[in-house]
């Protein structure tokens, strides 16, 4: 009999040639939008903890992996939404005048590929051999690579460097893997050196897939190249399957964090990788720049959290990785529809006075900014603050240092909004747009759900505890 | 007509320093020269030798289906690298050359160093110029080699003799080198099956499960196309639909 947790796997991968089909209209982009939001409520159904096999290998869907799933259908479908809102309004208004693909970015097979790309994604959340895991998102890296060059040809500067360092941790967790299985294979308890031998491999696999400094360069340059929802696709999707699994190893392989190094390098990495996200976002000049950086900087943090353990830890960086969903998908939303105003290039400069016809995008970005630095009144300040007390009490220093890393990424969003107000001086050539309407829809949802959840953190901490139960990291 | 298990099995005369030497002559052709041609080239030969290697630490068809995969692989970027240059021929003169008002031995000069020489050294406009001269290649060759035959006696790989430690070493460190120097995709590809060679002498002796084995082998053949992808996108032209 097939396993219901199956149907997670061939949803997408049967959907997609469907919107493949289907991807020069519009019914494409809701026809996968459906899919991935029906996904994530039956992925939400589905009882956890019941094992099956997946290419003769162990898998279960279990907690954790379900918050995963809900949360990539979750994110995926409101990007295709959001892709689907901004390509009738350029077709509709400005046909002649704007490529859809220049603008949006994400082209027309942007919506096949990532639905090929997340059922292989849901697979290797599914999978409990890491090996496997390790290879079928490499596979899914393989088709990224193709949504993240789109059918753009300036440049492939961003896939070349994502599929490199997604393809160089193979080897790595291969290597890994196969050390866990010899180890539970034989019951013996791994000998010093080859504990450390272990540790270090799985950190180097891991800092690639997380974008780790000096390993960053494939996050910075697919928001400088691909467009943001394609970027955010990535940004969002690959960290969490990235953290699933680093979760799942830690806590079916409890041996391995007698390793003093690799828990010092998680904190260690992730202070460095925020420290530099952070710092740096503060001196962007463009949107896509300032989305790349404090993404680094968000993703530094989870880290952290990762890597200090406690009891808490898996929630709160669940938790850090719904907030970041949320604040990467409200400022998609938001540079999406500013991109309408007819250019390209996402420089400040190049923006100047937008906020005028689209006011709402203008907020929507500043908020999403604020999120993932962590501000007052929105859902990343409590995860932050909770992040700086168990930090400072880890390293006080280092927790100084992150607080300013993420001053660094409000000033750097606050740079961008006041470059969108306009000055007296301001006289924009051409028309001027305002938001379409489903943009503005979503992004006045996701700000207001940001801000509600700042205020009342636990509509989302309860039921991220009461799914996660007692899990907690052996750190 | 013998079968490629049986094949390799034949070649069982070439000895492990053999082997090794030449793992050690086509990395370096790969870091040092530019022509696409005699990469892929020295790729397939990498993969030949590899192969011939394995045969006698694993079972003969693993080997077998491991060479054929490289094989595969090379005729990927083969056709990627074919139809960017049919496509696009292009070592074209720049708009400001001026041939009547130089020289005759000026002209001839300018076009041996701007068609001839680049051809020969595979710098067309779809590679660019390398961004290290061959002195430094070879020289960071040679220490690779240094670094890669020490390696293998400080940190010795379990189950695998020096000779092939050293290779998977070597075939490691070049694969890095030829990546870290090089962003040309073809190059860079290049670079990254290097890797992948060394690990597959390493890893295959070490996994039993044919599962995994597989599925690696399948990976590297999907990671050959999305670079042929990225070879053909970066050799288009803006006329192009990808």
């Amino acid at each position: 009999m097939i396993p219901a947790a199956f149907w997670l796997i061939a949803l997408p991968f049967g959907a997609a040639p469907v919107v493949y089909f289907f991807r020069r209209v519009g019914v494409g982009a809701i026809v996968a939008a459906v899919v991935a939001l029906f996904s994530a409520w039956l992925a939400l159904r589905l009882p956890v903890g019941l094992g099956w096999r997946i290419l003769g290998r162990p898998a279960e869907l279990g907690p954790l992996s379900q918050i995963s799933l809900v949360l990539l259908f979750t994110t995926t479908a409101l990007l295709f939404l959001i892709s689907s809102a901004t390509v009738p309004f350029i077709a509709g208004v400005r046909k002649k005048v704007i490529d859809a693909d220049v603008l949006t970015g994400a082209g027309r097979t942007f919506y096949p590929l990532s639905l090929g790309s997340l059922g292989f994604l849901v697979a290797a959340s599914l999978a409990q051999h890491l090996g496997i895991t390790a290879i079928l998102v490499g596979m899914a890296g393989i088709f990224a690579v193709f949504i993240i060059q789109g059918s753009r040809l300036e440049s492939i500067r961003a896939a070349q460097r994502f599929l490199i360092l997604i393809s160089l941790s193979l080897p790595l967790f291969l290597l890994v893997s196969w050390r866990i299985d010899v180890y539970q294979l034989s019951g013996l308890r791994p000998l010093p050196r080859s504990l450390q031998e272990t540790a270090l491999l799985a950190g180097i696999g891991f800092a690639l897939w997380l974008a780790v400094v000096p390993f960053h360069g494939w996050v910075t340059a697919t928001t400088a190249e691909a467009s943001p929802i394609s970027a955010t696709f990535i940004l969002v999707v690959f960290p969490i399957v990235a953290f699933l699994t680093l979760s799942q190893m830690l806590i079916k392989t409890p041996w391995l964090v007698q390793s003093s190094q690799l828990v010092w390098g998680m904190v260690l990495a992730g202070l460095v990788t925020a420290s530099l996200g952070g710092f740096l976002t503060a001196f962007q000049r463009g949107f896509s720049g300032l989305m790349g950086y404090s993404a680094l900087y968000d993703l530094g943090c989870t880290l952290i959290i990762f890597g200090l353990g406690g009891p808490t830890a898996i929630l709160m960086g669940f938790a850090a990785l719904t907030m970041r969903a949320l604040a990467l998908t409200l400022i998609t939303a938001s540079v999406s529809a500013l991109r309408l105003q007819g250019t390209a290039d996402d420089a400040f400069a190049q923006m100047a006075g937008a906020a005028r016809p689209m006011p709402l995008a203008a907020a929507g970005l500043l908020g999403g900014g604020l999120t993932l630095a962590g501000a007052p009144l929105t859902i990343g300040f409590v995860l932050r603050w909770h992040l700086l007390q168990n930090l400072a009490g880890f390293e006080a220093s280092g927790a100084i240092l992150l607080a300013l890393a993420g001053l660094g990424v409000v000033i750097g969003y606050l740079r961008g909004f006041r470059a969108l107000l306009p000055t007296p001086a301001d006289k924009r050539p051409g028309p001027q747009f305002q938001e379409p309407l489903l943009i503005a829809v979503f992004i006045v949802v996701l700000g207001g759900v940001c801000l509600v959840l700042g205020l009342f953190p636990d509509m989302l901490l309860a039921p991220l505890r009461e799914l996660i139960g007692g899990m907690s990291l052996p750190i | 007509m013998p079968t490629l298990p049986e094949l390799l099995r034949q070649l069982g005369f070439i000895s492990q320093e053999a082997a090794l030497l030449a793992l050690f002559i086509t990395a370096t052709i790969i870091l040092l020269i530019r022509d696409w041609r005699a990469s892929i080239l020295a790729l397939l030969g990498q993969y030949i030798v590899a192969g011939l290697i394995l045969s006698r630490l694993v079972r003969p068809d693993i080997a077998a289906v491991k060479l054929m995969i490289g094989t595969f692989i090379c005729l990927i970027l083969f056709l990627a690298v074919r139809q960017v240059t049919i496509a696009f021929p292009v070592v074209s003169l720049p708009d400001d050359y001026d041939l009547p008002s130089r020289s005759l031995f000026v002209n001839y000069w300018r076009v041996i160093s701007i068609k001839v020489l680049p051809a020969l050294l595979g710098q067309d406009r779809h590679r660019g110029l390398p961004p290290t001269g061959y002195i430094f290649r070879f020289l960071a060759a040679l220490l690779m080699m240094l670094v890669a035959t020490t390696m293998s006696r400080t940190i010795p790989l379990s189950s695998l003799s020096f000779n092939i430690a050293t290779a998977v070493y070597w075939l490691a460190l070049a694969g890095l080198v030829i990546l870290t120097l090089n962003e040309d995709p073809l190059k860079a590809g290049l670079g990254l099956f290097t890797v992948f060679t060394g690990f597959d002498l390493f890893y295959t002796t070490l996994e039993p499960s044919l599962l995994l084995t597989g599925l690696w082998g399948t990976a590297n053949l999907l990671v050959a196309l999305a670079l042929s992808y990225l070879i053909i996108a970066k050799g288009a032209t803006p006329g192009e639909e990808l």
